[in-house]
């Protein structure tokens, strides 16, 4: 019954763990410092210290000026006492006058090695929501968590992936591990998305399906009572049992048909057509990520020899070269083949 | 997902990492490369519905068993939204009349829903409205299928079936007295045993009872007295005021298709004339079970509106019953009473008895209002009404014409007792 919900489900869930495995993988393991959370914690710490102090300093300070402005005029003993005695206080508490702020750069390093611990603990903790939940957010935030760990990683030259272009031919593009992880990141958000989706109708119509199934038994259990209406709906029971057992006998498949049971869909159908067109789909949108992320070729073709050979060409953002075109050709189409349907309806 | 494929496509480009450039625009294709296949397919053209009724005539809160087919002769369709639309004034007791699924192509599916239409009238099911939805919800397509079923549903049978187990045990009621309406004396039908009067004919005199008894007994026999019936019923817009199910119009209905019941079953014969701006049914009196049904499909496709015109009502039923008639009136009296005076004159005119059966409108209303300033509006107002009413009972009065003021509590009570109160009375005897 839930066997293929558990298929999607378990596939899903490898999906993620093999792209999580891969993603550590190709990040510097430096990343991963486990004293980055204490040290936060310290240097958060420091910093509570810090505010604290200057507040003390700045108040003992203002209040022994002020002291000493009214005393010196007629004690000059006792405001030097009152001056020593505030600063022996201050001493006593914080020890340096006032006391140094942790470094800046280093509360940012700490927090930046945190936030990969951070990221790390969000995308397990979504796994598991996502095991127990089936909310299509979860599987968004494990898919932009992982991408965010490299993103990081990037940011101070931490990453392992991604570092060379891929201009070459198509095998040095399937060869190179980017392409591994995009089409491990193809097919968990396909599977995922799918998993998700059969869930839905799947848990939607047996839910309806056993509810009906439920109230069906329950009205018919009630015909030993006399003429039992249930209250506020005016219904009476015991006649809407008799003409449901009329329906079982002129209809050998109603309690079926009442029940949904024939809307549940058909598993192997189901998984047939998912490999064929996720199959499909994963082809055409790898062939056209290797034309756009590798547009040498075609553009040799088409383009004037002094775009190829210029600077601009072995920069990434050439990309969007070929990627604005191709893109916007597929809505393009779609909204071309709506009208015309429009038109021919009309 | 373009906005996740955007901004990836973005960090690529600023770290010079090839990765995310990468993921950046599989996303983005991921996106849109469905959007041309989806548009291609043409669902509404390859999805076909059929809808199935147990029974296209049926009595209000009885049962209905639809059967819906679907038939996707496409490819396959990912996500399927299907709503058969039902009117408002049925329920669904058992069942759903909507769904979610997968449809693969080439195959249907098949579900039921069992409805209860709770007021009579003439209503259709339909249409049925799909949704079809790409995998990633991006795309969808609407489609309406006009496939209307069309229904008539009866006033409620429940009074009638209530009747039909009262009346054989003759239990006390509000139908007390149905029994004493036979004519004592003479006819067929045995009545009992009584002392001898020396009046009565020497055959009627029972010796097996004589001998037991050893005194002279004669047997009694009974025979029923027919008589004409003729309801009209008030169906100007008026009378629809307030709760849909519950309203002025819907009591009249039930009393009406009570009472023909009651009359058909003693042979009396019944007819009925609704009228409001014009005359919206006319049917003659007959007896008969044909007649019931008559009634029955009448007054299902009775559809309150406009101003109550009594007088062209009543001319036009006098002049096509020669002979005199009990009149029963089920109207509101909220039009003017000019018109109601001349309809009394032709009735009495015509030698013939007429009773009014008046809903008063404040007791059907009663229930609607919640709030304190809603209650002491409808007072002042039920008191204007009570005025105006009372103003046109004393003239009716003076014709003779009785007017019971009822509400939704003693409406068809009244309207029986009145109906066997004539029987009794041998008004409007054929």
């Amino acid at each position: 019954m839930t066997r293929i919900v558990n298929v999607f489900k378990i596939s899903s869930f490898l999906l993620a763990i093999a792209l999580l495995s891969l993603i550590i993988i190709y990040v510097k393991p430096d990343v991963w410092r486990i004293e980055a959370f204490p040290t936060i914690l310290y240097d958060s710490g420091s910093l509570i210290r810090y505010g604290f102090s200057l507040i003390n300093y700045y108040s003992a300070i203002s209040f022994i000026t002020l002291f000493s402005l009214l005393t010196a005029s007629f004690n000059s003993d006792l405001s030097q006492a009152l001056t020593q005695l505030s600063s022996d206080y201050y001493n006593a508490i914080w020890g340096a006058q006032p006391i140094a702020p942790p470094s800046l750069i280093s509360v940012l390093i700490d927090l930046y090695y945190l936030s990969f611990q951070i990221l790390l603990a969000v995308i397990l903790l979504s796994l598991v929501l996502f095991v127990f939940r089936s909310r299509l957010k979860y599987v968004f935030i494990i898919f932009l968590g992982l991408n965010s760990i490299i993103l990081l990683a990037a940011l101070l030259g931490n990453s392992l992936i991604g570092l060379t272009s891929l201009t070459g031919n198509p095998l040095i593009f399937i060869l190179n591990p980017i392409f591994l992880l995009t089409i491990l990141s193809y097919y968990y958000l396909e599977v995922s998305f799918t998993y998700v989706h059969v869930n839905e109708l799947f848990k939607e119509n047996i839910k309806v399906k056993e509810e009906i199934f439920e109230k069906l038994v329950d009205v018919k259990s009630n015909t030993g009572d006399r003429r039992k209406v249930k209250a506020g709906d005016r219904i009476d029971v015991f006649k809407l049992s008799a003409f449901i057992e009329k329906l079982e006998h002129e209809k050998p498949s109603f309690k079926e048909l009442i029940s949904g049971e024939f809307i549940i869909p058909d598993e192997r159908k189901l998984i047939r057509d998912f490999i064929i067109k996720s199959l499909l789909r994963a082809g055409l949108i790898l062939i056209l990520v290797f034309i756009c992320v590798n547009p040498s070729p075609l553009l040799t073709l088409i383009s004037p020899i002094a775009l190829i050979e210029s600077v601009e060409f072995i920069t990434p953002e050439i990309t969007i070269i070929l990627l604005m075109p191709l893109a916007l050709l597929f809505p393009m189409l779609s909204l071309i083949i709506e009208y015309r349907k429009r038109n021919s309806k009309h | 997902m373009v906005l996740s494929g955007v901004f990836l496509l973005t960090a690529g480009f600023s770290f010079i990492n090839y990765y995310m450039l990468t993921i950046g625009v599989m996303l983005i294709f991921a996106a849109v490369v469905n959007l041309p296949f989806f548009k291609l397919k043409k669902y509404s053209e390859n999805i076909s519905v059929e809808r199935t009724l147990s029974s296209e005539k049926v009595f209000a809160l009885d049962f209905l068993h639809v059967t819906v087919r679907i038939e996707n002769r496409g490819s396959v369709i990912d996500y399927l939204e299907f709503i058969d639309e039902i009117p408002k004034t049925f329920k669904i007791v058992m069942g759903r009349n909507s769904l979610s699924t997968y449809l693969a192509g080439g195959s249907k599916i098949e579900f039921s829903y069992i409805i209860q239409p709770r007021l009579r009238g003439v209503y259709r099911l339909g249409p049925s409205k799909i949704t079809v939805h790409d995998r990633l919800h991006l795309n969808s397509e609407d489609a309406n299928f006009e496939n209307y079923s069309e229904i008539l549903v009866y006033p409620p049978y429940d009074d009638i079936r209530r009747y039909g187990q009262i009346g054989p045990r003759r239990v006390l009621g509000v139908l007390f007295g149905a029994h004493k309406s036979k004519d004592k004396g003479v006819g067929m039908d045995f009545f009992g045993i009584r002392r001898y009067d020396p009046s009565d004919e020497l055959r009627w005199v029972d010796w097996k009872a004589t001998a037991r008894t050893g005194k002279l007994m004669s047997r009694e026999y009974e025979t029923e007295r027919n008589i004409k019936l003729m309801i009209l019923m008030d169906s100007s817009a008026s009378m629809c005021s307030g709760d849909l199910e519950n309203n002025k119009f819907e009591y009249s209905v039930r009393a009406a298709v009570l009472l023909s019941q009651i009359a058909l079953s003693r042979r009396d014969e019944i007819g009925l004339v609704a009228y409001s701006s014009k005359i919206d049914v006319f049917i003659e009196p007959k007896n008969g079970r044909r007649q019931l049904f008559r009634i029955l499909e009448a007054l299902a496709r009775l559809s309150p509106s406009g101003v109550s015109q009594t007088y062209t009502a009543v001319q036009y039923t006098v002049s096509r019953l020669r002979k005199n008639a009990f009149y029963i009136m089920l109207t509101d009296l909220e039009s003017s009473a000019k018109p109601l005076l001349e309809s009394v004159k032709l009735i009495k005119a015509q030698g013939s008895e007429l009773l009014i059966i008046s809903p008063f409108t404040p007791w059907f209303e009663a229930e609607l209002y919640s709030s304190p300033v809603e209650k002491a509006l409808s007072v002042a107002v039920a008191e204007e009404l009570y005025e105006n009413r009372q103003k046109i009972i004393f003239e009716l009065n003076k014709y003779q014409i009785p007017v019971l003021n009822v509400g939704p509590g003693d409406y068809i009570p009244t309207v029986i007792a009145a109906y066997l109160k004539a029987k009794k009375r041998g008004i409007g005897i054929t």
